[in-house]
């Protein structure tokens, strides 16, 4: 049987398939179908030339969630909180985006004001309730909603973490009112202290809900036209899966998931090769995404927004995003000094090399102009025009700046390789991460032609470049498990906890996500449920996450969590505090139901000797060097290459400057050693790689 | 010396690479402040901001996120440092401590925490950073008495002093510190993290001069303070030339008289602009003096504000810019005069009038007047903890409230006055935390503040006390609401109440009292303001205003028709035809408010005569 997985990006929607008894496998990439993802999900499996009735399992990274909040797209929702408390998601935090832009627009909530109304009711701050629900009021409230032409209910009710028992009173009130209504409530959504982020949390789950749910039953529909039978499962953005009819309970898991993917296959690949602390390097048309991922697992973490000052606060891989991508459009600004994005030519009209009508040259123009692109891409899809792009840098650029045309090709280059350092900088060394342990994972279109410069730049000895980069985040969805995560409010100092209460809520918690994974039809004896704990010293907001043990939590064992919570927060933040006090926030629980991952195969490749493709003329400093080209999958395993070198696959380039070389391991994965090795002959077959190795 | 003499050209590459490179030092630098702080008040509300210096003191960068006046008066504060001890008297392993106003502080409870920075045995520059303490100390706990006369009242003074001595911490100051403040736990650890903070960011600078060579950091120094200077001089350059002024006022010089004086003349020739304050009242007997080193950072920021945002602002972009203030006027007072509110208040008054003056030479970027406050608020008393020993507890408070209207779009709802960029505290935290239940927390929405743009909203929160304990209020803009501008109305004050428990009505809370007693049960209430409107409101879009009726922002259709001229059928629609007639019967004869207080922008272009 096939397993499949398919991303659905910004530009592009990503097939990655492998036949589980022949190891047979497809990729391919068709254009993303922006209005309705379901036709481009259908021609990727087209194009790979697929019957849908041979999948055992198609795996999903959608956009479609995504898309809706970004458009301002979703259902018109309606939102109630505890009287007094309506305007809590247009108040926000009060910050600014920035200091001085007086243009800047604050942005403006999911869910206008008059939709947002209050029901009389109190829970305080420890849980209990200080004034029982009206629920006549609340009644007439959803009424009014209703008649607002509401067509989702996000529900928000103050201190609802500690205690739900008013926020699910209101969910069976809707039932009764408008059966059948989408309803979110924030402490299934996010059972966290903080109203404004827990509201708004809430409010975007009931946002995309009917967006979703519309968009899976059309998938579901088509697929199953053509005779699919298999499971449907849906990426989470925290890198587990989730059966389809469920994301639409809580769509908002669903957000963020073509990221998540991506650094799951990156983290898969780069561990299968002995790499367990990586940075995944993803670089698109628009943005380059990183995410750190130490001792093999990424980081998951709470801190997502779509829109700036408007938080999702549920589990997600930590993937940032800064913007500079092959679109970013190199400029001058009033004071002279280069810049390059974050404004990107995007798709449309496109670097002006694609001759789409784009007359400001991108980071793409620059590259092409070096010299490190060929006449076409997509397989000769594509005509590149390398003289309108270096005209561009000519007139937009070199003549202003009075500066030569291969300056400023070179400037614009580094300038966003800068930029990008700097992002993969943020989750590295600033949370305490030695750059010389490190490996640094490209794919993405673009990802090999600036990785190893970027590397260098940052004393990251390494780069990676796993098989078909540009497929990576459709692989990763057959590299990830079925899994359900759940957490709960539970503030205590770490000398007070009441053990009795946190084995109550954990167990609960645990049987929670076990029971979902259960109910979705995944076999008992699979589920393996993790448990944590989410610690920070009193007085500060960045909470860490630690593992707890699976059975009841003891006296010694909590003491044990504590500590490692103080170890964790000094490696992270290099120092202890040495008159912090630790408190819990939070406890949660993930479950996970494992699935059968992609493995790649050991890589039988081409022949040790093979001769350049061709040899392209690179800008190297002032000159122009001829650099050998060569395809990278006519390599055999253990070849060793010195730059300059080029190696070249469908829909992707890999840049070896001078001074680096480049191995081919035995998954067919490129290992650039960004500071070179000692030996730097020009190409060594395997057995002479092994040779000069020793 | 080296220093001075070898600095090379640094190519336009390696700048903008080395520029953001200093940026993301700062950015580092807040990051590690932020995860190590103790207090509420650095993590929570992010009251806090970071900078990097040169060997002489000039701003290279700052982190981007930080509070404006935070940065602007930074500068002051090292060079003060190195006018007290001598850069040859500065040491590697060196931490210096400041919260003195008169020498390059703010207020008191901004605590500046900078190094030298060392790189093969030469002084080369200097990371600091500023943050917000919950607690310095003085008559009130939170340490902005409002209604404070001398500096004495408000808090602990520290002069420039070393905190840590060539890597060894200096005990006796850190124990003087400690012992002056109410929650020495958090100062102590808030310290740290700022310690913490510019070792970070000193470690940062080193390895970019190992990477790119001392010199070619040190020239590109230089040219980023150029390239801001090219930056500026291109945007001043766009202005008419002439002379602008404008004049506000704070409600009361803090100790029941006022309205107090403020007037900025601005002249602009070529690419250089003058702002003199000459004409505002001398210094005052209360708190709302605002020491020079704020007076002049307040124009900084007006001056990134209105001309373009994304100007580097190094030291350079301030070269073309002058301010002038008399000795002994309530912008630059002598010692001890009061100067708690002169951050917190007249900094936004200035930017503001700033703001308003150069309206009229660039219209489209021109913005009604502000909440002009930070509206901070205290609370403090004692918690009684499990082993029954007690524990002081300080609660500090700063709603915001709405912007003024601007030319493209509405003022800003609920967001930070122009010197800061906090953020608030989460109603549930604030119940977590101290003695409190929140009973509301809106918008406060009216019909103030109307304009063809109007000012954004304020908000109203109920807070009951559920324990006994003191509130100390540091408020302006009471009683003379935010300004409108071209033909906008006034926007709405910051108003305190309380309700006594058992009692049905609310009393005024005056705006400026410490140590005001509250029991269990009181509740007490602010009403922050709206901002002031831009522009006629009879030219407001119809489609906004029923937009904003639907919303309830605007009351209902009588207002809408009252205050804007259009005219809502009573099922809902608009009316568009009845609309323009009330508009063309109205126009030209609107009944306006009456300003309490006229403040009116006038231009004089260059070349006419003075006074019309």
């Amino acid at each position: 049987m096939r397993h499949v997985g398919i991303d659905v990006g910004g530009t592009f929607t990503d097939l990655f398939a492998y036949d589980d008894q022949s190891g047979e496998t497809w990729s391919t990439k068709v254009p993303t179908t922006a209005d309705n993802q379901a036709r481009g999900v259908l021609a990727s499996v087209a194009a790979a030339n697929l019957d849908p009735a041979s999948f055992a399992l198609l795996a999903h990274g959608t956009t479609t969630g995504l898309n809706a909040l970004i458009e301002r797209a979703g259902a018109v929702t309606g939102l109630l909180t505890t009287e007094g408390f309506t305007d809590v998601i247009e108040i926000m935090r009060t910050d600014r985006a920035s200091g001085y832009d007086l243009s800047w627009r604050k942005p403006k909530p999911y869910v206008q004001r008059r939709r947002r109304l209050g029901l009389h009711e109190r829970v305080l701050a420890d849980g209990t309730v200080e004034t029982a629900l009206d629920e006549e009021q609340a009644r007439t409230q959803i009424r009014a909603l209703l008649e607002a032409g509401a067509e989702a209910i996000a529900v928000s009710l103050l201190h609802a973490y500690a205690n739900p028992v008013h926020e699910i009173r209101v969910k069976a009130l809707i039932e009764q009112v408008a059966p059948g209504l989408h309803v979110s409530l924030s402490s299934d959504v996010n059972a966290e202290v903080r109203e404004f982020e827990r509201t708004n949390t809430v409010v975007i789950d009931a946002y995309i809900k009917p967006i979703m749910v519309r968009y899976i039953d059309e998938l579901v529909s088509r697929l199953r036209s053509e005779g699919f039978d298999g499971r449907l499962l849906l990426m989470q953005g925290s890198g587990g899966m989730v059966p389809a009819e469920r994301a639409s309970a809580r769509p908002i898991v669903t957000l963020s998931s073509g990221p998540a993917a991506g650094a799951i296959a990156a983290a898969a690949v780069a561990s299968e090769a002995g790499a367990r602390d990586v940075v995944t390097f993803d670089v698109g048309g628009t943005s380059t995404d990183v995410a750190l991922i130490r001792d093999g697992k990424p980081f998951v973490d709470v801190q997502m927004q779509v829109e700036w000052g408007l938080p999702a606060r549920i589990p997600m891989v930590d993937v940032s995003s800064v913007g500079a991508g092959g679109g970013s459009i190199g400029w001058i600004d009033q004071g002279g000094l280069l810049k390059m994005g974050p404004q990107s030519a995007g798709a449309t009209p496109g670097p002006v090399s694609y001759g789409g009508g784009g007359t400001q040259p991108t980071l793409s123009d620059a590259l092409l102009v070096k010299g490190l692109l060929g006449g076409a891409l997509a397989g000769g899809a594509l005509a590149l025009d390398a003289e309108a792009a270096h005209a561009a840098v000519e007139q937009e650029l070199a003549a202003p700046l009075g500066l030569s045309a291969d300056r400023v090709t070179e400037g614009m280059i580094q300038i966003a390789q800068a930029n990008m350092a700097n992002a993969v900088r943020s989750v590295s060394v600033w949370k305490g991460i030695d750059p010389r342990d490190l490996t640094l994972v490209a794919f993405g279109g673009a990802g090999g032609l600036v990785a190893a410069p970027v590397a260098e730049m940052l004393d990251i000895p390494r780069v990676l470049i796993p098989t078909t980069p540009g497929n990576a985040c459709a692989m990763g969805t057959l590299m990830a498990d079925v899994q359900q995560d759940r957490s709960v409010a539970f503030l205590a100092r770490s000398e007070q906890v009441d053990l009795a209460e946190a084995n109550r809520l954990l167990d609960a918690l645990s049987a929670a996500v076990a029971g979902e994974l259960a109910a979705q039809g995944q076999a008992e004896e699979r589920i393996e449920v993790t448990r944590y704990a989410d610690l920070r010293y009193e007085g500060q907001i960045h909470e860490l996450q630690i593992e707890l043990p699976a059975g009841p939590l003891d006296g010694a064992l909590l003491a044990d969590a504590v500590e490692r919570f103080e170890q964790a927060y000094e490696t992270v933040y290099t120092i202890r505090l040495r008159t912090g006090r630790p408190e819990f926030v939070s406890l949660r629980a993930r479950a996970i139901s494992r699935l059968p991952h992609w493995e790649p195969p050991a890589f039988v490749g081409g022949a040790t000797q093979v001769e350049p493709v061709e040899h392209r003329d690179v800008l190297i400093g002032d000159t122009r060097v001829p650099v050998p080209v060569y395809d990278r999958y006519a390599l055999a395993a253990g070849t060793r290459l010195a730059g300059p070198v080029i190696l070249v696959e469908a829909g992707s380039t890999t840049w070896v400057a001078d001074g680096m070389c480049v191995d081919v391991d035995a998954r067919g994965n490129l290992v650039i050693h960004v500071g070179g090795v000692a030996d730097d002959a020009a190409m060594k077959t395997p057995a002479q790689a092994e040779e000069a190795v020793r | 010396m080296s220093i001075a003499t070898t600095r090379p050209s640094v190519d336009v590459v390696t700048l903008e690479v080395l520029r953001n490179g200093f940026i993301q030092i700062c950015e580092e630098v807040t990051i590690t402040m932020l995860k190590t702080a103790h207090s509420v008040i650095f993590t929570e509300g992010k009251d806090l901001s970071t900078a990097i210096f040169d060997r002489d003191a000039r701003l290279i960068a700052q982190d981007m996120q930080g509070c404006p006046i935070h940065v602007a008066a930074m500068p002051q504060a090292v060079k003060a440092g190195i006018k007290r001890y001598g850069i040859d008297e500065m040491h590697p392993g060196d931490v210096f401590l400041v919260n003195d106003c008169y020498a390059g502080g703010t207020h008191l409870p901004d605590i500046t925490v900078f190094a030298p920075v060392f790189f093969e045995d030469e002084l080369v520059g200097f990371v600091g950073n500023r943050g917000h303490h919950t607690d310095v100390g003085g008559m009130a706990p939170g340490s902005m008495p409002g209604d404070a006369t001398e500096m004495y009242q408000e808090g602990l003074i520290v002069p420039t002093v070393r905190i840590y001595e060539q890597g060894e911490p200096v005990r006796d100051v850190l124990a003087i510190i400690a012992a002056n403040v109410r929650l020495p736990h958090n100062t102590e650890g808030d310290i740290a993290a700022q310690r913490a903070g510019v070792l970070t960011g000193s470690r940062r600078l080193q390895s970019m001069m190992g990477r790119y060579g001392k010199a070619t950091v040190l020239g590109a120094v230089d040219q980023i303070i150029d390239y801001s200077e090219r930056h500026m001089r291109a945007e001043i350059a766009k202005l008419p030339d002439g002379t602008y002024s404008f004049e506000d006022y704070m409600d009361t010089d803090g100790q029941g008289g006022g309205p107090v004086r403020i007037a900025v003349t601005v002249t602009k020739a070529g690419s250089d602009i003058a702002f003199d304050f000459a004409g505002s009242d001398a210094q005052v007997a209360g708190a709302v003096n605002c020491v020079m080193s704020v007076t002049v950072a307040s124009v900084w920021i007006a001056m990134l504000m209105f001309t373009d945002p994304a100007i580097h602002p190094s030291d350079g972009a301030f070269a073309p810019v002058t301010v002038t203030a008399p000795l002994g006027s309530v912008v630059n007072p002598r010692p001890p005069a009061s100067t708690v509110s002169g951050l917190t208040e007249t900094c936004n008054r200035i930017i503001d009038l700033c703001l308003a003056a150069l309206a009229l030479g660039a219209p489209e970027r021109g913005v009604a007047g502000e909440t002009g406050t930070c509206n901070v608020h205290t609370l403090g008393g004692m918690h009684v903890t499990e082993d029954g020993s007690t524990e002081q507890w300080v609660a500090i408070l700063n709603p915001k409230g709405g912007w003024g209207g601007m030319d493209a779009k509405d003022g800003w709802t609920c967001v930070q006055d122009p010197l800061s960029n906090c953020r608030n505290q989460p109603c549930e935290s604030l119940e977590h935390n101290f003695p409190m239940i929140v009973r509301r927390f809106g918008l406060r929405t009216g019909s103030e503040g109307a304009g063809r743009h109007r000012g954004g909203f304020g908000l109203v929160r109920d807070i009951e006390m559920t324990g006994d304990c003191v509130i100390s209020t540091c408020l302006d803009r009471s009683t003379i609401p935010p300004f409108g501008l071209f033909g906008g109305d006034d926007g709405s004050c910051n108003v305190m109440s309380i309700r006594r428990v058992g009692a049905a009505e609310w009393e005024p809370l005056a705006s400026r009292r410490s140590n005001v007693a509250l029991a269990a049960g009181d509740v007490v209430r602010i009403e922050t303001a709206i901002g002031g409107g831009f522009g006629d409101p009879l030219e407001r879009e119809a489609d906004a205003v029923l937009e904003d009726v639907l919303d309830g922002y605007l009351a209902d259709a009588g207002a809408a028709r009252e205050v804007y001229g259009v005219v809502i059928t009573p099922e809902g629609d608009l009316d568009r035809d009845a609309t323009s007639a009330l508009r063309s019967e109205r126009a030209g004869h609107r009944i306006r408010r009456e300003h309490p207080l006229p403040r009116v922008p006038r231009f004089v272009a260059a070349g006419t005569e003075a006074g019309s």
